[in-house]
């Protein structure tokens, strides 16, 4: 079963000619800035059209950008979530179950990225869509937050897809991994083997200290990052 | 002298008795003359090909409010009247170059942490419009749509360019250097006749 297709997807000056089946329930899309790893978010969340092929995604696709500031728009946290989830109870349900009730009365604007960050993401899947998007999960998190991501993102029982730099986090919850440069797919392969191919060396990614003790030490990397951040191997 | 790191294709002068000329054609109802200055101007400083959707979102909502508290004919008056102050002012400013406008406000003695602020603003629109692609893409991501979607849009546009604002006056501060860099000095060149010539023309034409 497939979550994303992308048939000779081009946009103008951003990615060419990408063939993706994505069908793993977390996929990584990992590659250097300016790589095109947000734009086939945005294609894979239908907030972008291709100029040519074809994209076969879920209905309906939550999405969490670069900027989790962008996408508030009431005065409290509360109030904001509220307009995703559609009642005020669901919107602090879903607070309560993330730990998170103490931020129901401050002002988005003012929560750290960390903070913002999670609210993000928490928004994005409130209204309960079919597939999700996470671009830059853990930018401006630190190990709690990023480890109460993972747990999350684990938890979830709809399709996933995160783009970003921080190889550890993505081998922790993703199941594959998608390596872009330039606007093209240089490999798309399951986690283990993209973390062990000098594909990743080749466009200037480094797995953090930990998966690189575990590649020395012919160990799983997925394996290990699943027990640092979700304190299980799966 | 004069000094510039960016070619002008027009100097200072012309563009203040350009401005000059066409409001006061508009203002002695020489309407369509002032038009056709603005639209070549416009069209001689890139804007109407490179800018379009700007041009669209000037004219579209003045017709519209103004057709509804003033009926049709004045809302299209007005709105050639805008839009024509808007491609001459842009067109014109565009061949002079932004460097070039910062170095002629100097030399009539404006601050340099003053001078800047034209460039500033005219350099933020790029920002701003990717800005409010993302906000929608962000709102789009969280479920919200159609009027629900334009009416929460303003929120974090405004949020974002107040603390934008902020940090560009912080950087203002520290970084814009007190000494002018500019003396009030230009030597025409064939653009300069050529605009105020065609301006001219449409005046007496016209």
């Amino acid at each position: 079963m497939f979550r994303w297709v992308f048939r000779n997807v081009s946009l103008v000056g951003r990615i060419r000619d990408v063939n993706l089946t994505i069908s793993s329930r977390v996929t990584a899309v990992l590659g250097p800035n300016g790589s095109g790893k947000t734009t086939l978010l945005k294609l894979a969340a239908g907030l972008l059209k291709p100029s040519s092929g074809e994209v076969l995604r879920p209905e309906s696709v939550g999405a969490s950008l670069q900027n989790p500031y962008l996408g508030f728009s009431s005065h409290t946290v509360i109030e904001d979530l509220t307009l995703s989830a559609g009642s005020r109870d669901e919107a602090l349900r879903i607070l309560r179950e993330a730990g998170l009730e103490h931020l129901a009365g401050r002002s988005p604007f003012t929560l750290s990225m960390g903070e913002a960050r999670i609210i993000s993401v928490l928004a994005a899947i409130s209204w309960n869509p079919e597939g999700l998007v996470i671009d830059e999960p853990t930018s401006g998190l630190d190990q709690r937050y990023r480890r109460w991501l993972a747990r999350l993102i684990d938890s979830l029982r709809i399709p996933v897809l995160i783009a970003g730099h921080d190889i550890d986090f993505a081998a922790s919850v993703a199941q594959e991994a998608i390596i872009m440069k330039r606007g093209t797919v240089l490999l798309h392969s399951n986690v283990d083997k993209i973390l062990s191919s000098e594909v990743l060396d080749r466009v200037g990614l480094e797995p953090g200290p930990i998966m690189k003790k575990a590649l020395k030490l012919g160990l799983s990397p997925s394996r290990v990052a699943r027990c640092v951040f979700l304190g299980s191997e799966g | 002298m004069y000094s510039s790191g960016q070619k002008a294709k027009i100097t200072p002068p012309t563009v203040i008795a350009i401005l000059a000329l066409v409001l006061y054609m508009l203002v002695s109802g020489q309407v369509l003359a002032a038009s056709i200055v603005g639209l070549i101007i416009g069209i001689l400083g890139g804007i109407v090909f490179h800018m379009p959707l700007l041009i669209l979102w000037i004219a579209v909502p003045t017709l519209v409010v103004v057709a509804v508290f003033h009926g049709v004919l004045a809302a299209i008056d007005t709105t050639i009247r805008v839009l024509t102050v808007s491609l001459t002012a842009s067109g014109l400013i565009s061949m002079l170059g932004l460097y070039n406008l910062r170095l002629f406000l100097e030399g009539l003695g404006v601050p340099p942490k003053a001078s800047i602020l034209p460039v500033l603003i005219a350099r933020q629109a790029d920002i701003f419009s990717m800005i409010v692609r993302e906000s929608l893409d962000s709102l789009r991501g969280r479920g919200i749509k159609g009027v629900r979607l334009l009416f929460r849009l303003p929120i974090p546009v405004l949020v974002n360019a107040f603390e934008s604002s902020a940090v560009l006056a912080e950087a203002i501060l520290a970084k814009v250097p007190e000494r002018r860099m500019s003396t009030l000095f230009w030597r025409p060149t064939g653009w300069d006749v050529l605009i105020f010539s065609l301006t001219l023309l449409s005046l007496y034409l016209l």
